[in-house]
């Protein structure tokens, strides 16, 4: 049975440079150029992984309905959390 | 006789101490985050850093026991990686983000420990945050319908009567031209956008804020070249006195109010003084 893929999120990419986190919280730095289409950031991939654990960039897939799904939740969450701001100046 | 002139001394002193405003910008490696103590010793984090542990362990040595305030600039993981651990280990008294979700573990992570723990969430409006003791943060105008964490970055003035600092997050050129338009003037100190790459600082930015010192939060031989030289020239060329926390460690600051400040960094730290135009005072 082929090991899981992995998923990963596109943290930010600079300089030709991707910072992915998987959903395991592991940091990978990939350069841009290994993936098939140029990540972009916020992008979920589904990353095949071979018989030694090593992630397959160029075989990622991206996912952007989930991609999409994670920012509508997330973004939901956060603004129900952000209705005990009554707003105007604050004095801590 | 001699022994009340000591405790005078010494209370004169914790008296002086109390009354200053404290900046530390911490050594977190290829990331950001500085802790804000205003005079009445309220405590504001801004970002995290981005190792899971090496901020909240920083706390706790530095005896902070609250966090009153949380600021994540932006969501990318060099600026909030170790923010999971501030928010389980200290308590937090309020959070402020960007409004700009990411889809990252580390930051549904955040959203279900400010969930868990009933932290409020203050929007990053412009408005203007009390600290106490003289202290307050303005939060800039943020452009409108940013297309990336960066340019949805919170900018923040901080003052203390003629002390001025501005926190930057990782703000590129659109961020940065809507804050030049948001009477942000002359300021002390300048925490440099970006990490010191090209797209977070130009002249036309640098040339009203005049800093005298400028900080770069930035990793040693990082994957992504930071900082720029370019950039390095340019605040050369505003005469902005430049620390790298790669090259220095840790950089601490305490102001006075009436703009007077003292910077120390360097291994043995080195103390600097500057007054509110830069000059050294003693």
């Amino acid at each position: 049975m082929p090991p899981k893929p992995l998923i990963v999120s596109i943290d930010r990419v600079e300089k030709g440079v991707a910072v992915a986190e998987s959903d395991a919280g592991h940091r990978y730095e990939v350069e841009t150029a290994r993936f098939r289409e140029k990540p972009t950031e916020g992008m979920v991939y589904r990353v095949p992984v071979d018989a030694e654990g090593e992630p397959r960039w160029e075989s990622a897939h991206a996912d952007p309905v989930e991609a999409a799904r994670r920012r509508r939740q997330l973004g939901n969450r956060m603004n129900n959390l952000r209705k005990g701001d009554s707003g105007g100046d604050v004095k801590l | 006789m001699k022994k009340y002139f000591l405790l005078l001394w010494l209370l004169a002193c914790a008296t002086a101490r109390a009354q200053e405003l404290s900046i530390t910008f911490l050594d977190v490696g290829q990331g950001d985050a500085a802790l804000i103590r205003s005079p009445a010793g309220k405590n504001v984090l801004v970002d995290a850093g981005p190792s899971p542990t090496r901020v909240a362990d920083w706390l706790r040595r530095a005896k902070v026991d609250t966090v009153h305030l949380a600021i994540a600039s932006h969501n990318h993981a060099d600026h909030i990686g170790g923010m999971p651990r501030v928010l389980e280990n200290i308590p937090v008294g309020s959070y402020m983000e960007n409004g700009m979700p990411a889809t990252t573990r580390t930051y549904a992570h955040i959203v279900t420990l400010l969930e868990e723990r009933g932290i409020t969430v203050l929007r990053a409006d412009p408005r203007r945050i009390d600290l106490g003791g003289g202290a307050f943060i303005r939060i800039l105008s943020s452009t409108p319908d940013p297309k990336s964490q960066n340019d949805a970055s919170i900018g923040l003035e901080l003052t203390y009567g003629s002390f001025h600092a501005l926190f930057t997050g990782d703000a590129e050129q659109r961020q940065r031209l809507f804050w030049s338009r948001d009477s942000v003037g002359r300021v002390q100190v300048l925490k440099v956008s970006h990490h010191g790459s090209v797209n977070g600082t130009d002249r036309a930015w640098l040339e009203p804020l005049r800093p005298c010192v400028a900080i770069i939060s930035v990793g040693a031989k990082n994957s992504f070249n930071h900082p720029s030289k370019a950039v390095e020239r340019l605040l050369d060329s505003v005469r902005a006195k430049t620390f790298r926390t790669d090259r220095v460690g840790q950089v601490s600051l305490r102001a006075d109010s009436n703009g007077t400040f003292t910077v120390s960094a360097g291994k043995p730290p080195r103390a600097t003084t500057l007054d509110a135009s830069c000059r050294q005072s003693r």
